[in-house]
């Protein structure tokens, strides 16, 4: 493991207590001027020589958040009122809450005592009372002293005997710090994940025209629904983007990565049940939950166990679903219960839908959606979306498709038809364009849709965003913690 | 020497120490309140007095109300309570 503690400026007992004196000057201030207010001091308890370096900073401000968070929580209002993030001595923030002092004082306590890590801080209550600026101590509200991060003794004590040494404490702390921060910077990544996730929901919804699809003009083939009910879809589906990330950014790469795929898929239950409030019971995006699902948490394994990239992408894809099509098509056949178009497919033509296509790791996305999204890059992005779409179509055997359809012929057809766009120039041809444009007239008026290849063009433009986003950071966020 | 101004140092924060030096008709005169005086008394004391004889001081009021401080706290507030009231501007570390 890393030591942060090689990083800083040393500082010495006259320096440790000028800045003392500066910050009880600061606190005496802020009393005297609102003195019905509450003075929340924040710093930390960093043993040793060097007290403030960007790990120790990076740490103190992420936590502070939390602790904003418990504040805004407990009815207590704050405003940040000074803060010295750089000071050699350790880095201190002065909030001025209104609200109960001893409310403020038990959050601060329940904070400081909520992980190991926040052991580190220091947060001092004061009060202006009658002229005599006091600090609240943890005895006054009946709670525990503090205890010591070694031994678990009272603090006080350790700390006075000189217990332990200087050493010791820069370990655990040095294992505290950077724990700490390894837990945020994955809570970071995972809400970015779900941001791109739910961008790339968007953007497919947004890209027009689309036969067979909902897009902001047209929807035609799908009269139950509207461009405005994906928006809904795709905002419910963050909070499982984010659950799936966690998961594969967590993930022990000492189980099977089947495990990973069993623990998603209960979070896609409850998205499933999520999407059909936000829909009013329409089905949406059942499939997106599927495909984006695994390859968010596929995209979250990769970056913390190996480098991001399509084959390792695909590998880990594959090793997550090696027994999907056992467990589901084969031992479903005989069950009766609602199915999906996929699986009654399945049973009827032997086709797989999307379970086969993502159990191969997703061919046609890695195969033809990734080439076709970087081919078509000087188009502008909507005809570049729907270039790619029509892409993944003329190469996948749309399990949807064939369910309005009634039979797999249809698939030939649909091949033709975009063989013929494509022979006309594509989107950027006037004649391509205005074949595009009766083609979704044809899905529309036959109610034939393209809903499994809308999914696998939005597990393309999350790949692609993600990789245009992690690629350098990967590297990083290894190095720094293995 | 003796001291004749008053001065005041430190803080009453967590491990911090705050002395008040005066001047005294009866040579050194400590004044110790401390949540570990039963524990650490003896010891503090002992650092003021050595700190204290450093600067040949025979009197002084101390009063100290310590909040846990260390040793070398101790001392460095001391150190500084003692220039204010001598009129120095930097502490005489040499002499500790």
């Amino acid at each position: 493991m890393k030591n942060i503690f090689e990083n800083g400026i040393s500082q010495n007992i006259t320096d440790v207590l000028k800045n003392r004196d500066r910050r009880v000057a600061v606190q005496q201030a802020l009393l005297t001027n609102a003195p019905t207010k509450i003075v929340l001091a924040a710093i930390l308890n960093i043993p040793g020589p060097v007290k403030n370096n960007a790990f120790i900073k990076c740490f103190f401000e992420n936590q502070l958040k939390h602790f904003e968070k418990q504040m805004l929580i407990n009815h207590l209002t704050f405003v940040k009122k000074e803060e010295w993030l750089d000071a050699l001595t350790g880095p201190e923030r002065f909030y001025l809450v209104d609200g109960d002092f001893k409310k403020l004082k038990q959050c601060a306590v329940s904070f400081e005592d909520s992980t190991p890590s926040r052991r580190l801080f220091d947060l001092d209550v004061l009060i202006n009372d009658a002229d005599n600026i006091r600090s609240i101590s943890r005895t006054e509200l009946g709670e525990n002293p503090r205890k010591c991060l070694i031994c678990n003794l009272p603090a006080k004590e350790c700390g006075r005997s000189r217990r332990h040494q200087v050493s010791d404490l820069q370990i655990k702390v040095n294992q505290l710090i950077l724990n700490a921060n390894h837990q945020e910077h994955l809570m970071e990544i995972s809400n970015q994940l779900a941001d791109i996730g739910v961008e790339a929901l968007i953007s497919e919804a947004s890209a027009w025209p689309k036969p067979g699809l909902v897009d902001p003009i047209e929807h035609g083939a799908h009269p139950d629904m509207d461009y405005f009910l994906f928006v809904k879809s795709s905002i419910s589906m963050r909070p499982y983007l984010k659950e799936c990330a966690l998961a594969g950014l967590n993930f022990d790469d000492h189980f099977p990565l089947s495990e990973l795929f069993n623990e998603i898929r209960e979070f896609g239950k409850v998205a499933e049940r999520e999407m059909l409030k936000a829909t009013a019971g329409i089905n949406t995006h059942k499939g997106a939950i599927f495909s984006l699902g695994i390859v968010t948490a596929a995209v979250g394994f990769n970056l913390q166990h190996h480098q991001l990239n399509n084959e390792n992408l695909q590998h880990t894809i594959k090793e997550m679903l090696v027994n999907l099509i056992n467990e589901d098509l084969k031992n479903k056949r005989n069950d009766g219960q609602s199915q999906t178009a996929g699986i009654q497919q399945y049973q009827k033509y032997g086709l797989g839908g999307v379970r086969s296509e993502a159990a191969a790791g997703y061919p046609v996305v890695f195969d033809h959606g990734l080439p076709a999204f970087n081919t078509y890059q000087d188009l502008n992005f909507n005809d570049r979306l729907v270039m790619t779409l029509m892409v993944i179509a003329r190469y996948t055997t749309d399990s949807t498709l064939i369910k309005r359809a009634s039979s797999p012929e249809i698939i030939t057809w649909k091949n033709q038809q975009l063989d013929e766009f494509f022979a006309e120039g594509g989107i950027s041809e006037k004649k391509g364009r205005e074949f595009i444009l009766k083609l979704q007239a044809t899905f529309s008026e036959n109610k034939l849709s393209l809903g499994g290849c809308a999914d696998l063009l939005i597990i393309t433009v999350f790949i692609a965003k993600v990789k245009g986003r992690f690629q350098k950071w990967n590297l990083q966020l290894m190095t720094e913690f293995n | 020497m003796k001291i004749e101004k008053t001065a005041l140092a430190g803080t009453v924060e967590s491990s911090d120490i705050q002395f008040t030096l005066s001047a005294s008709d009866n040579g050194i005169q400590i004044d110790l309140d401390s949540p570990v005086k039963d524990l650490y008394g003896k010891q503090i004391i002992q650092v003021i007095e050595d700190t204290l004889k450093a600067y040949n001081i025979e009197s002084v009021k101390v009063k100290a109300i310590d909040k846990g401080a260390l040793d070398c706290v101790i001392k460095a507030r001391l150190v500084t309570a003692i220039q204010r009231s001598l009129g120095m501007d930097e502490p005489n570390w040499e002499v500790l």
